[in-house]
């Protein structure tokens, strides 16, 4: 080492203590000094040029500054060691000043021994300073800002202008923010609309920018200069070619609140927010899939003929509901309904009666409806075995798709189960036959009488020219259960018995009888025993016995309702031990009682014999309903089909059976259920199938991929009000027992109304495709997907704005529950001329003109309770003196009161402004409110203490009015998260300095502006992007950036690849390489040097620059 | 002699009469701009204590403290940001625990662990530093000189 | 403690494998080298049974022992020239001290997979072959 030590007389504060040739004398005897000057000012040029020379003549390679603290003059000295090509670490400081001479003038000859041992702790540091090598990070010339209210387009501008690219990043489907929705601003009281409108124009025609609407950042990675960032665009299901006509929204039924109104309008599913939309193209609000949807085996968008319905739009509605399902009418009346178990409105109180409203579209619009016959295009001829719901969806769907198809039926009707499982009372038989008529219609050949394995075989039909066959035979017989006394006379089984029934056959039934089970097919089979009873004249006397309770019961629960109502009786907790018989036929039913026990597989708790407990019942006659089977014998002469477990085997992707060309489904082959409803399914499926395998290619989803569903929140169910079900009209309970006549009738159209207009559009768009027809330009794009983008940027604006405190946490304040208590927010939508009310004042619980208004002020703000903030929100006093100005300008008589806590108008112009307010008439009361309450007009009783006057007041008011004070935003909180940005108090994001940084953040290269950072009005918001504009340019135009000397940095050959420093590095800074010996690697841009991973390097490969353990143990040792 | 420091040294009379050495860090961000305050106010301090700077207290190792005291140190203290308010997050947390793990080492092997300690102050903060440093000058100096092997 | 994933995968492998005794069902006898120990934390990564992991304690006897060139071996150094006396047992370690920490190993879950003398940069774990006999009756079928 070859150092120089140059001592700073500091103009006398420093030699008036200490005697400088002493200490020269004193540092001239240390190891490696060889040179030693002094000089007045060594921060001067003359200093400057002191150490030049001593460099020069004296060869130094180390140099030592005795002065003033490291923390003044250090970067001076650091600078002219960097040009003099030393390395800004060959410089030491020793700190005379501060240290020593100035806290230590009372005891000069100790003063003076402690600056010896100063110097001499420099010189010895400066043995280990060793130069640092630094990096060099190019800057990508391009900028991603997010948010893009007013801050971002802004800060979008400015940077552009600067020849910058610009990637403005808008959660929304438009950009404008919070400004886009105010009326005027103060104290200009000019239009915000005028200000904002341009600007749009401006960002959206510039080449410079690209717009990323309906987009999240979802990761930001890498160093400062070149982030890489990932992006997430929803779907906006509207393509480029919108021409902005307006047509589908006048098309869409569904209607929900509008988040750009906040609250005080709605809004369709369907919208744009605002007439200067950037981009100009409308979007779909589409949250998924209905929780009816999701449910609905077929895939029927239930909330979207129940919107159709509402809106009185029948015919649009009966093609949605028929649309996947050729048996709309039929479904209306006898389907499961899982859609209604999963409605969200359950929830509230009950849920929708869709099936209930299909019924009424389907029997108002469906016999009329025609459907257009599709010419056949393919030749491959399809063969269906069965006509039941199964085998007809498959013919009606394979004919939309263009091909042949026959269904050959074994009986000599058609609908198989629905016609002759379902008796009339429940299901019609011109109801069925309507809609038979339209698949038949679709130019479906039906050959009834037909027998499969009888009149023909599969193998045949494949022989004779169909390329492919679908298994849809059902379930064909009573399951053979072995209850002792079965042979007996008088012993009937319930699917041969009701078909029997409803295929119009001679039956008698007994005067005394009991059904066995607990399904459709059980209550099927009593309440038309009951019907024949009364029908020849005899008083109805059937029993029901059932192993369980009624809770578990598998018939729907209306429909027992119904059977009892009739007379049937149940009884519950009976197993059926045997048939007792005299003389050959059935005399009694002997029962076993049971209690439930454990849960078994079904899921329902299951019967244990209670020992010891049997019973009888009397009767002539027992109908046995404890499930179905499969009739095989449409399987003779047809190889490589097997079934088993009284199940048809398939391949649950294609359905198709373990021969090649043959496909089965319905209840025979069933992948879910055995109801209507999934045969109608499993139709569909076989339909698709079969066309991808006559075409040989996979052209058609079979199972439709599945959709997050989408349902309310908790908070916002709670939220609704409770209402009730529009009930359906029942046939009088004496007429029904002897009739055939159908029990449950279908609604009015004022009823339907009613009811479908309960639904809460869980999905928002409710698919019903109603604009896809409506528009005129075909840019409706339903299918469109999630894309995630990546991008490299050099810098990152963080603009992502503030919300409104949600005042509904004041509940005294009564905002959520008096319609007539709104935020200032909301008010200004209601004085906007582009808002809701086309800028009349009108209230919102009757539309009226509010006369006596009362303003609330530091709603939420200045507060120091649990569900307030600690914050001034800054824009409160003069935004309430804004609209309070603007109603006293447009209603003189109105009578506006402010009641403030502290009235703040700093800022140029705005104390002006407020006593311009105030002699127009506006009252301003210092003031503490207590309660809003409501009076049963609509108007509010305010009361409030007037805290100049100490007196306490209660006031009628037409309108309160609340200024909600200002929070971080949603989008804020989730940027901070993904950028690692800190959060100060109410989530907004934390400058590095408050003075000197204030639109840097922590992290280097992210900079923030507008109310993210903090409330503020729209001058300091423009003012601060504008600023955060210029940090960007300043430092892309740099070219490239020096990573920093004080880092971090490992030594490979000692790391052990512990993970200590990665796992307490508070910056991220560190990450383990992968592989078999992994070693610590430390992103130079990220690491700020504080050295915290150094002190707990377990090996000591880590070191950090300038202060590695030998520099500060020198100067310790000293 | 002013009478803030005939204060000083009245205060810290060894029993021996030899002056004690107290080596401390000083975090750049809080602490030494605190002493840099005290110093431009020109406060008298005691003469004994020699200034370290750091980046962060969160540099400072058990190494560091412990080998100061070695190498003649009686008493060594770290001044750094208040809790909460480290400009790197979390050094002056790591920083205290340290110097408790520190401590504990002195007690075990019999060394009174008053003679290694943290102090948390703002920038802005100079009466606390003053009050750091006199309240560490006169801890060591009320203790025997630390005796070395 | 449960076992890991991957102390699950191993125990898989193993026929009828109940007893987990410090030979090691699975053939290593693990012995440990305190004095040679850094405190990083490897060996408690890598064991998959939890047998051996960081402590809440330390014995500063390690920093004594340990070779006078690595970190702790200086801190001993150190703290050897001020010592009153030898030092009086373990110490509690603060939360935010990582490497400071002596090596808790439980024998009764070590199963001798040897991860940790794997993983040991230092050699302070080691694991050691047991003969087959051993193995056997240590439990490959008890």
């Amino acid at each position: 080492m070859r150092c120089g030590v140059f001592l700073c007389e500091c103009g006398g504060n420093i030699s008036g203590v200490l005697d400088l040739d002493s200490l020269a004398d004193s540092a001239r005897t240390q190891d490696g000094v060889v040179s030693i000057s002094r000089n007045q000012f060594m921060c001067g040029t003359e200093g400057r040029r002191m150490i030049e020379q001593a460099v020069e003549e004296r060869g130094l390679d180390r140099i030592v500054i005795g002065a003033c603290s490291r923390r003044f003059q250090g970067p001076t000295f650091e600078r002219i060691t960097r040009e003099l090509r030393l390395g800004e670490n060959a410089v030491a400081f020793g700190n005379l000043r501060e240290g020593c001479s100035f806290i230590h003038r009372d005891e000069p000859a100790k003063a003076q021994l402690k600056a010896e041992k100063i110097v001499a702790a420099a010189v010895a540091r400066a043995r280990f300073q060793s130069d640092l090598p630094r990096g060099r990070t190019f800057l990508h010339r391009s900028v991603l800002v997010v948010g893009g209210g007013i801050a971002g387009i802004t800060a979008a501008e400015e940077l552009s202008g600067a020849g910058i690219d610009v990637h403005l990043i808008e959660r929304e489907q438009s950009l404008g923010g919070y400004m886009a929705r105010l009326s005027k601003t103060f104290p200009t009281e000019d239009c915000a609309m005028c200000s904002l409108a341009p600007q749009l124009t401006g960002a959206a025609l510039d080449p410079r920018i690209r717009i990323h609407t309906l987009t999240d950042v979802t990761e930001i990675s890498g160093p400062p200069g070149e982030f890489r960032v990932k992006l997430r665009q929803r779907p906006r299901f509207v393509s480029e070619a919108c021409v902005g006509c307006d047509d589908c929204t006048s098309a869409c039924p569904v209607s929900v609140s509008s988040e750009f109104e906040l609250g005080v309008a709605n809004r369709k599913a369907i919208s744009r927010p605002f007439a200067n939309a950037v981009p100009s193209l409308y979007a779909i609000d589409k949250r998924g899939s209905s929780p009816c949807k999701s449910a609905c085996p077929a895939g029927t968008s239930a909330q979207g003929y129940v919107a159709l319905v509402a809106e009185g739009r029948f015919d649009e509605a009966y093609r949605v509901a028929s649309e996947l399902n050729p048996f709309a009418s039929v479904c209306g009346r006898i389907c499961t309904h899982p859609c209604e178990s999963a409605c969200a409105r359950g929830e509230v109180d009950q849920p929708l009666a869709i099936a209930a409203l299909k019924r009424f579209v389907a029997d108002r619009v469906g016999p009329e409806t025609v459907l257009e016959k599709v010419p056949v295009i393919h030749s491959e001829k399809v063969a269906i075995i069965g006509a039941g719901p199964a085998g007809l969806t498959c013919a009606r769907d394979l004919a939309k798709l263009g091909y042949q198809t026959t269904v050959f039926e074994a009986l000599p009707v058609a609908g198989g189960m629905l016609k002759v499982g379902i008796p009339d009372y429940r299901l019609p038989k011109d109801v069925l036959r309507r809609e038979i008529d339209q698949v038949t219609a679709l130019g479906v050949e039906l050959e009834l009488g037909q027998r499969a394995g009888k009149d023909f075989t599969i193998d045949e039909l494949l022989e004779n020219g169909y390329r492919a066959v679908f298994l849809a035979v059902g379930l064909q017989k009573s399951s053979e259960v072995e209850v002792p006394g079965a042979e007996l006379e008088g012993t009937e089984r319930a699917v041969e018995f009701l078909r029997r029934l409803n295929l119009g056959k001679p039956i008698s039934v007994g005067d005394r009888v009991v059904v066995i089970g607990g399904g459709d097919v059980a209550l099927d089979a009593a309440r038309s025993t009951i019907r024949l009873q009364r029908i020849s004249g005899r008083e109805p006397n059937v029993t029901l016995v059932y192993r369980r309770t009624r809770e578990e019961m598998p018939a729907l629960g209306e429909d027992v309702e119904h059977a009892i109502e009739e007379g049937l009786k149940i009884e519950f907790l009976v197993a059926s031990l045997e048939i007792v018989g005299e003389k050959g036929r059935v005399s009694a039913l002997k029962l076993q009682r049971c209690k439930l026990g454990e849960t078994d597989s079904s899921g329902r708790r299951r019967p244990v014999p209670i020992e010891g407990d049997v019973t009888e019942i009397e009767a002539d006659s027992v109908v046995l309903a404890i499930g179905q089977d499969i009739v095989c014998d449409f399987l003779e002469g047809c190889e490589d089909v097997s079934v088993e477990k009284g199940q048809i085997q398939i391949d649950r992707d294609t359905l198709m059976t373990g021969k090649s060309a043959v496909f089965a489904g319905g209840d025979a082959a069933a992948t879910g259920g055995w109801t209507a409803i999934e045969a109608i399914a499993a139709g569909t499926r076989a339909a698709r199938s079969i066309h991808n395998y006559l075409r040989g290619e996979k052209l058609l989803e079979v199972w439709p991929a599945k959709v997050a569903e989408a349902r309310p929140s908790a908070e916002e169910l709670a939220r609704r009000e409770v209402g009730q079900r529009v009930p359906a009209p029942l046939l009088d309970r004496s007429e029904r027992r002897g009739s055939w006549d159908e029990v449950v009738g279908g609604y009015s159209e004022a009823e339907a109304i009613a009811e479908a207009s309960r639904c809460l559009a869980c999905a928002v768009c409710s698919e019903c495709e109603a604009c896809v027809r409506a528009c005129p330009a075909g840019a409706i794009e339903l299918d469109q997907q999630e894309e995630i983008e990546e991008l490299a940027v050099g810098a990152i604006i963080v603009a992502t704005g503030h919300k409104e405190f949600d005042a509904r946490r004041k509940i005294p304040l009564g905002f959520g529950r008096f319609s007539n208590v709104v935020t200032q927010s909301q008010l200004a939508r209601l004085l906007a001329p582009s808002g809701p009310t086309a800028g009349e004042l009108e209230r919102p619980s009757d539309g009226t003109v509010p006369k006596k208004i009362f303003m609330l002020q530091c709603v939420g703000s200045r507060d120091c309770t649990s569900s307030g903030n600690e914050h001034c929100s800054a824009i409160c006093c003069l935004f309430a003196t804004l609209h309070a100005s603007l109603i006293k300008q447009h209603y003189p008589d109105a009578d506006v009161t402010i009641g403030y806590t502290d009235l703040r108008a700093p800022g140029k112009a705005h104390e002006e402004y407020y006593r311009l307010v105030q002699e127009r008439g506006v009252r301003y009361v210092r003031s503490r409110t207590g309660e809003v309450m409501g009076e049963p007009d609509g108007s509010l009783r305010v009361r409030f203490e007037d805290t100049v006057t100490r007196r306490k007041n209660e006031e009628l008011f037409d309108l309160v009015v609340l200024s909600a004070g200002l929070e971080a935003s949603a989008g804020t909180t989730e940027i901070a998260h993904v950028a690692g940005l800190q959060q100060g108090s109410a989530g907004f994001i934390k400058e590095y300095h408050p003075k000197l940084k204030p639109v840097d953040t922590q992290r280097a290269g992210i900079f923030v502006a507008g109310t993210a950072q903090g409330p503020k009005n729209i001058p300091d918001t423009i003012a601060q992007a504008k600023a955060a504009a210029a940090r960007v340019v300043s430092m892309l135009s740099a070219g490239f950036v020096l990573t920093p000397a004080q880092v971090a940095s490992s030594d490979l050959a000692q790391c052990i690849g512990c993970g200590i420093c990665e796992s307490i590095c508070p910056q991220s800074a560190v990450t383990l390489s992968g592989g078999d010996s992994p070693h610590a690697i430390i992103d130079a841009n990220s690491c700020r040097g504080c050295g915290i991973c150094v002190a707990e390097c377990p090996s000591g490969a880590m070191t950090l620059g300038g202060f590695s353990d030998e520099e500060i143990l020198a100067e310790v040792m000293v | 002699m002013t009478s803030a420091a005939a204060e000083n040294t009245r205060a810290t009379e060894t029993e021996d009469g030899a002056e004690r050495k107290i080596v401390a860090f000083f975090c750049r961000e809080c602490a030494y701009a605190a002493a840099d305050a005290a110093g431009n106010a020109r406060v008298s301090l005691p003469t004994t204590i020699r200034s370290v700077l750091v980046p962060c207290t969160g540099r400072v190792s058990p190494l560091h403290l412990l080998k100061a005291l070695a190498d003649g140190a009686d008493g060594v203290y770290v001044a750094g940001c208040l809790e909460g308010q480290c400009h790197y997050r979390e050094g002056n947390l790591h920083a205290l625990d340290r110097i408790e793990f520190a401590r504990a080492l002195l007690e075990s092997v019999g060394v009174e662990p008053e003679r290694v300690q943290m102090f948390t102050m703002s920038a802005a903060d100079s009466p606390k530093f003053v009050a750091a440093a006199r309240k560490m000058h006169e801890t060591i100096s009320s203790l025997p000189q630390l005796e070395r092997r | 403690m449960p076992l890991t994933a991957r102390g699950e995968a191993i125990f898989e492998r193993l026929p009828n494998a109940a007893p987990r005794t410090s030979t090691g069902s699975i053939g290593c006898q693990i012995v440990r080298h305190e004095e040679l120990c850094i405190g990083c934390g490897r060996c408690a990564s890598a064991c998959p049974t939890g047998a051996t992991s960081k402590g809440d304690m330390f014995d500063p006897m390690q920093l004594y022992s340990a070779p006078p060139e690595s970190r702790r071996g200086a801190l001993g150094a150190a703290l050897r020239t001020i010592a009153r006396h030898q030092p009086s047992g373990s110490i509690a370690v603060p939360d935010r001290v990582a490497a400071f920490r002596t090596i808790v190993f439980d024998a009764a879950r070590c199963i001798g997979c040897g991860a940790c003398a794997r993983a040991c940069p230092t050699g302070a774990a080691e694991a050691l072959p047991v003969p087959a006999a051993e193995i056997a009756s240590a439990g490959m079928n008890g």
